[in-house]
């Protein structure tokens, strides 16, 4: 008898994986792809984000039942579902279903790596031929009748773009010079959250500190001073300025009484022997780190020599290529001035922060042992009910959200933090995008139509605590500090050190970490800097080859965009193909085959030949 | 020679030591199961095959799979039925097109794929009778032969510019030729010598200079502008051109406000620095939502300082329109 040949269970058990694996990949594209079959052929539209935080499913919820309710969707048997689907996840979920065909009628655009540039156009309809009509759910019949007469005119016969606050930006596509999106909610910008309770405790505490003789060593070292070699030492002078504030119940005003309220932290913490207590509840999360913050204002003096078009700002490759052609070194006064500010507030981290993640900062800060943290709109919900809602009443506090302060004229670093970051560029966020393949296309614009009209978008964004997204949409109080400030510099007219290709980024991070941590001196990071930089295959050299493979990339891939408006006005005679295609022939003309690398090459090392790996 | 076995066992069958009892059945066994998903996988592929009730139902749907990007379907659609169209018809024309653009740019790009490209393409240009059709073929052949679409791939930019050239005659003033002489001009400066960029400035200041005034001369003198300022450093010629493309409307509309203060500059640049604060008072009051809105005006407000005289103001930067402020 043939002996068994043990192989094949192992056959076998792949076989039953892959048929059961492929019957169910036909089970869910039959659910997801076509109109789920009921028997009343009910029109299912199904809705997808990873907006998992507290309170925005049920909001979303609201506002689809109210659509599900009108009488022209009931008539119709149209019905909209929502699915959230964790972030972890969205991407390989968005991916999967929009290649094969069975995305989603609507979903949040972002979070996936595959649809990215030119790809949005293949998966996601256009929408600028549907933005300039008035919204018909902005009409006197759908909104309240108290509302401002002035707005409601407004509200109904401004195109639906018009009736944004960011004017759609949060759904427009630079690259493709179209709307690919509907953004139905708005988060803010970021900003510091303060615990009052301590607030008032460490105030206190800072004005006692003042009428000593001598005042503790502490509060000495937070005077602006010049010592005997010239240096300034100190962060803020005593001056009536800091008395005023001191009687307020306002937190911090300017960078140096940010400082001083920070050192205070610390020497009350160890006044009230409160060895958890820290100033700022810092994490691995990048937007909890306070110095990182204000990087980017201390990197804008070198913007002007290191821009390589006016008004384009300086990106991670042009810092570097910048670095390379000696406009700009780590031996730059703004960059020693940044580190010892870094260091400074490395000191009122908990120790050990990088190890710890957004939800433990977060907790540290709502159980009352930080005396501020720094996070945007998204997270105010959250801290909010964390901060009122503890166990023992005792315990609870309530929370003031501030910008994040500048020095004054007088304070330590003013001279490179001239201004904060501009938010005027905001943009609505949670945009929903249609799928291009869905069948559903009209009651899925209808519903976006719905979600976006000033009513429902206000009721949807006041329940799930964060800003609306259009024009009338009266926010939650707690939200109203989180309205972005158009006063700053532009976000990108700074040095990028950060972002660049991972061998690089990877390096600064690192190394930026030890140097701001003082586990390296300063010098010691800088020579390692200059060193791995102008190493050719880990440093700028390498940088230099890649970002033009890069473009090169790019341009093939802008040629079959080009392609594909110019077809659509060929055949359609489509005026928005038309204006796509003007866009993206301009772009074409100045970045074609990285001939803006290859210039900026000669002008920072001309003859010399272009790096080659 | 030690038998790599597990490595070796399928991809290189000539290696496999005979007589071995366990590989032959896992070959078997590995051929029934690419048999399966064959055929179960065979359905996914199945769209692209199924009857149409002619050629021009045919052509729409992969003209329809066109506009998605989804250049496989569209090639897979039309190769069929390219033979059978009767050369110069209406319907062979698009067809032709489609399967052009299809075949360029499906994945991945090779010189076979890009060969027949070329071949439909050229097929268009002499048989083809739409004007518009044909232009628009020379330009993407022209592409075609200027641009590498692939590592190795060869490239002829002198062949690529006797089609552009034989656009601009054809076709001198409208939508193709404004784009074929851009196109001719930036072979020019991709030359990156000095000869180029002089014919590179000729051509596209005929383009600016002669053609009627339509939303491609926006394009033309915006790139003029540019090459004045980045390559010459000219900022009063860039000014000029700028202040053509910004009359018109900007090719690029959501950086307007950028533009604009880029126009600033340039006046800045040129010592027309009246002028200039023009351009920053309008990067405020036009653009409410630009990031350079507080340098605009800080700039206005030290011009001021030393010009008290001046009739200008500074203005207030937007506020943001949430909360119904708007």
């Amino acid at each position: 008898m043939k002996k068994f040949n043990i192989n094949y269970i192992a056959l076998l058990i792949l076989v039953v994986a892959y048929v059961f694996a492929a019957g169910r990949f036909f089970y869910v594209a039959g659910y997801f792809g076509k109109e789920k079959e009921h028997a009343s052929d009910e029109k299912v539209v199904r809705v997808t984000h990873w907006q998992l935080e507290p309170g925005y499913r049920d909001a979303l919820d609201w506002a689809i039942e109210k659509y599900n309710e009108l009488p022209h969707v009931k008539a119709a048997n149209v019905r909209v579902e929502q699915a959230a689907i964790t972030e972890k996840v969205y991407n390989q979920f968005m991916n999967v279903h929009l290649i094969s065909g069975t995305a989603p009628d609507i979903a949040a655009k972002g979070k996936t790596q595959l649809i990215k540039g030119n790809a949005v156009a293949r998966y996601y309809a256009p929408l600028g031929v549907y933005i300039n009509d008035p919204n018909p759910y902005n009409t006197a019949e759908y909104l309240d009748p108290d509302l401002d007469p002035e707005l409601a005119e407004y509200l109904g016969k401004a195109s639906w773009k018009d009736t944004f606050t960011d004017g759609m930006l949060g759904g427009f596509d630079e690259e493709l010079d179209d709307y690919y999106a509907i953004p139905i909610s708005t988060w803010g910008s970021m900003r510091m959250f303060y615990n009052a309770k301590l607030l008032d405790k460490i105030k206190t505490f800072i004005e006692e500190a003042m009428e000593k003789q001598p005042q503790p060593a502490w509060l000495q070292a937070c005077w602006i001073k010049k010592d005997a070699d010239g240096q300034t030492t100190g962060y803020l002078p005593n001056n009536q300025r800091l008395h005023d504030w001191l009687k307020t119940d306002e937190p911090p005003e300017t960078m140096g009484q940010l400082i001083l309220y920070c050192e205070a932290t610390l020497a009350y913490a160890e006044a009230e022997n409160r060895p958890y207590l820290v100033p700022v509840s810092a994490s691995n999360y990048t937007i909890s780190n306070l110095a990182q913050t204000y990087e980017a204002s201390f990197m804008t003096e070198f913007t002007e020599k290191g821009e390589v078009e006016i008004g384009s700002g300086v990106d991670s490759f042009e810092t570097y290529a910048a670095w390379g052609a000696g406009i700009w070194s780590f031996d730059s006064p703004a960059i020693d001035a940044y580190y010892q500010f870094a260091q400074l507030v490395n000191r009122y981290f908990p120790q050990g922060y990088l190890g710890l993640d957004r939800e433990q900062a977060q907790r540290r800060f709502i159980l009352g042992n930080a005396a501020m943290i720094s996070s945007g709109g998204w997270d105010a919900a959250g801290i909010f009910a964390g901060a009122t809602n503890r166990d023992d009443p005792e315990d609870s506090f309530d929370v003031i959200v501030r910008p994040v302060p500048m020095p004054a004229a007088d304070e330590r670093w003013a001279e490179y933090l001239k201004y904060p970051k501009s938010e005027a560029d905001f943009k609505a966020g949670v945009p929903m995008a249609v799928n291009k393949q869905s069948p559903n296309l009209d009651w899925s614009l209808d519903f976006l139509r719905f979600i976006t009209s000033q009513p429902i978008n206000e009721g949807l964004n006041q329940r799930a605590a964060w800003l609306s997204s259009i024009v009338g949409g009266e926010n939650v109080d707690d939200m109203k500090p989180f309205t972005p400030e158009p006063e700053g510099f532009p976000p990108g007219d700074a040095l990028s050190v950060r972002g660049a290709i991972a061998k690089i980024d990877t390096y600064f991070i690192s190394q930026s970490n030890l140097v701001t941590s003082g586990d390296i001196s300063l010098d010691t990071f800088k020579e390692r800097m200059q060193t791995y930089l102008s190493s050719p295959r880990l440093g700028v050299d390498n940088y230099w080859f890649r970002k033009r493979q890069e473009e090169e990339d790019k341009s093939v891939a802008r040629d079959r965009s080009i392609s594909v408006e110019g077809y659509q006005v060929l055949m359609d005679d489509d005026p928005n193909a038309a204006i796509r295609l003007r866009a993206l022939f301009y772009n074409s003309l100045i970045l074609d085959e990285a001939i803006n690398i290859q210039k900026l090459w000669e002008e920072y090392h001309p003859g010399k030949p272009f790096p080659q790996f | 020679m030690p038998y790599p076995a597990q490595k070796t066992l399928f991809w290189y069958p000539e290696m496999r030591p005979k007589n071995n009892p366990h590989t032959s059945p896992n070959s078997k066994a590995f051929f029934v199961l690419l048999l399966i998903a064959s055929l179960l996988l065979g359905g996914c592929g199945g769209s692209s095959n199924k009857g149409f009730a002619d050629n021009e139902a045919r052509l729409e749907e992969a003209a329809k799979a066109l506009t998605i990007y989804d250049f496989d379907k569209a090639y897979k659609l039309l190769t069929p039925i390219q033979d059978e169209l009767e050369v110069g018809t209406p319907l062979w024309e698009k067809a032709t097109y489609t399967l052009a653009l299809a075949a360029w740019h499906k994945s991945p790009p090779d010189s076979f794929n890009l060969g027949q490209a070329t071949e439909l393409l050229d097929s268009l240009i002499k048989h083809g009778s739409s004007e518009d059709l044909v232009a628009t073929a020379r330009i993407d052949l022209g592409r075609i032969y200027e641009v590498p679409s692939y590592p190795g791939d060869t490239t002829d930019v002198e062949k690529a510019r006797a089609l552009y050239r034989e656009v601009i005659e054809t076709h001198a003033g409208d939508d193709f030729g404004y784009q074929a002489i851009m196109r001719l001009a930036q072979t020019y400066v991709q030359q990156l010598d000095e000869a180029g960029l002089e014919e590179a400035f000729r051509l596209i200041q005929v383009a600016v200079d002669d053609y009627p005034e339509n939303p491609w001369k926006a394009v033309a003198a915006q790139y003029l502008g540019d090459l004045y300022a980045d390559d010459l450093g000219d900022y009063a010629k860039a000014l000029e051109a700028y202040q053509i493309a910004q009359k018109i409307g900007f090719p690029v509309r959501s950086k307007a406000d950028i533009y604009t203060w880029r126009m600033g500059i340039f006046a800045e640049r040129a010592g027309q620095e009246r002028l200039a604060m023009d351009y920053f008072h309008e990067v405020v009051t036009d653009f409410p939502r630009s990031v350079y809105g507080t340098y605009a005006r800080d700039r206005i407000a030290t011009y001021l300082e030393e010009h008290p005289d001046s009739s200008l103001t500074v203005p207030k930067i937007g506020q943001s329109k949430i909360g119904g402020n708007g």
